[in-house]
């Protein structure tokens, strides 16, 4: 056993040995939590069918936990994306507000005006703090080419400002050009399914396609998107001059869902653009101070708000079924471990009575308790990256397993571990070593 | 146990009650809520309710380190609450209350592990 020298009368001397010590306290203790780790490796693994069994309650509590978390993540992003592609600076006059919730008075807007292209050209004339605005009809209709056609196309029609005020990419070609807005050609921009789905095999660009029974040249592509939680991927849509649309639709009725949309400023907020755009609005249909607005100036930050109790309420009910389930996992761990320290107590007496401290009883079983914790949460992981999988493959959603998750699981694992094993490991800490070498 | 580390009936009490506290804390600890705050609060909570569930078992077994280890749990939640902006007064007087009701029995507590 190390043996420190007499300490001398020097103070330098005496600082040397503190320090040795300490240095030689530090490796025990390291040396200690190395032991004490492999004291609970050798005991899970000599009963397997034990320590399977014990970690299925904090498997399953982690599984549920981090499953649903897991898909509500994925869809809040899905959600966000979506809504981003709207635009969050941009503001949308129409007649219907996006309200969400139960009691929805439809019977107050539905003799409302729709927005028009006259309001649009007063809003232009009259709005400082916007930097564009742009008027959007929408139908659906089949579309052609040759001997294909796709059903229920999403047919927009716009003004030459749309590609201002909305976020979108081209993979081909190019957006309409002033004149061909102006004069209503017959060009459009259309989405990558349309694409995919009328021209399998060949190019699109170019081409002339077939809407509301006329040819239409295709002069872009949109970028694939992929879906929208919101219904608003460009893969679906066909991109045309509302002058050329207003033909076959009748861009006024409450058919076409005419809505004219204002793009923010730079530094102005959607707050100080809808402050304006309310007297400008009223101006423009001649309200009188004292009646209502009889137009809607919606906003993404509604969607997102709307989608937001949903989410919270899904969060909660995992968060509870997935709570209550570790907890009673804890439960099972705690059960094993006085288990494990009544067919152990011979072992601690023996281990006590040749100099092992209470601190050391007291890891190797902590040890124990969270390395199964720590087992059955990683399994829990691993399921549900299985089940990820799984979503992916059969039902073709998609969800992420964000590192915040998995620090979370970890995180609870190690926790559940020292709470449900404390107890055992304290009582086996404080076992006198003659009864326990005494004990059977 | 011996005399001088006799639990009274109160400490008793109050030990299970703050036993009962930390668990169902347990469980607000991977709430929705508070994996919004950051990645790393989940952690830092769960570990402050840890301690305070190992100190409620050391202050049942009249350990002092229990009592020390709760003060120290009581200032770390008080310190990330402060830091977060969420300060709740009725849980900071509540752990107060607490650790002054275990503080008038700290010398009859057992100084070992």
């Amino acid at each position: 056993m190390f043996r420190l020298p007499p300490a001398p009368a020097s103070c330098r001397l005496m600082n040397i040995n503190c320090l040795i010590l300490r240095q030689t306290r530090c490796m025990l203790f390291i040396s200690l939590f190395k032991e004490s780790i492999y004291f609970a490796l050798t005991a899970l693994r000599v009963n397997r069918l034990r320590t399977v069994l014990s970690l299925l309650g904090v498997t399953i509590g982690i599984f549920a936990i981090i499953f649903v978390f897991t898909a509500l993540d994925s869809l809040e992003k899905k959600l966000r994306d979506s809504v981003a592609s709207l635009g969050d600076n941009v503001v949308f006059v129409q007649k219907w507000p996006w309200t969400f919730g139960s009691e929805y008075p439809w019977w107050k807007y539905i003799n409302r005006p729709q927005a028009s292209e006259e309001e649009l050209e007063f809003v232009k004339h009259r709005l400082k703090s916007a930097e564009a605005a742009a008027f959007e009809v929408s139908a659906k209709h089949t579309v052609q080419y040759e001997n294909t056609s796709v059903e229920n196309v999403n047919l927009i029609g716009v003004t030459q400002e749309y590609e201002k005020v909305s976020s979108f990419e081209l993979e081909e070609g190019r957006y309409f050009a002033e004149s061909e807005s102006v004069g209503g050609r017959n060009v459009a921009i259309i989405g990558s399914q349309v694409a995919e789905a009328l021209f399998p095999n060949g190019v699109a660009l170019g081409q002339q396609i077939k809407v509301f029974g006329q040819k239409v040249n295709v002069i872009g592509i949109f970028k694939k998107q992929g879906e929208s939680i919101i219904g608003n991927s460009t893969d679906t849509e066909v991109l045309l001059p509302v002058n050329f649309m207003r033909d076959y639709v009748d861009v006024k009725k409450e058919n076409a869902n005419p809505l004219i949309l204002v793009k923010a400023a730079a530094g102005i907020s959607n707050a100080q653009l809808k402050d304006e755009l309310t007297g400008i609005m009223r101006s423009a249909r001649k309200l009188k101070p004292t009646v209502e607005d009889n137009f809607a100036l919606n906003e993404t930050s509604l969607i997102s708000k709307g989608f937001d109790g949903i989410f919270d309420v899904v969060g909660i009910a995992g968060w509870f079924i997935g709570g209550l389930s570790i907890l009673v996992g804890g439960f099972g761990i705690a059960n094993i471990m006085f288990v494990s320290v009544r067919e152990r107590t011979n072992q601690i007496g023996i281990q006590k009575s040749l100099g092992a401290k209470n601190y050391f009883i007291l890891m190797q079983f902590l040890a124990e308790s969270v390395l199964l914790c720590l087992l059955g949460g990683l399994i829990g992981l691993l399921l549900v990256f299985i089940g990820i999988q799984v979503a992916a493959g059969i039902w073709d959603i998609q969800l992420t397993l964000t590192s915040a998750n998995v620090i979370l699981s970890v995180t609870i694992s190690i926790l559940i571990g020292i709470i449900s094993g404390f107890i055992p490991a304290f009582s086996a800490a404080q076992l006198d070593p003659v009864e326990a070498i005494r004990m059977n | 146990m011996s005399r001088a580390f006799h639990r009274p009936r109160y400490v008793s009490i109050l030990s299970v009650i703050g036993i009962i506290w930390s668990l169902l804390s347990f469980l607000y600890v991977f709430a929705p809520a508070v994996k919004k705050v950051g990645i790393w609060f989940p952690a830092v909570l769960g570990l402050i309710v840890a301690a305070r569930f190992i100190s409620m078992i050391g202050i049942w077994h009249m350990k002092k380190w229990g009592i020390i280890l709760f003060l120290l749990a009581v200032l770390s939640k008080v310190a990330s609450a402060i830091l977060l902006n969420q300060l709740s007064v009725v849980e900071v007087f509540l752990s107060v209350l607490l650790l002054i009701s275990f503080l008038f029995y700290f010398n009859r507590m057992d100084n070992n592990l």
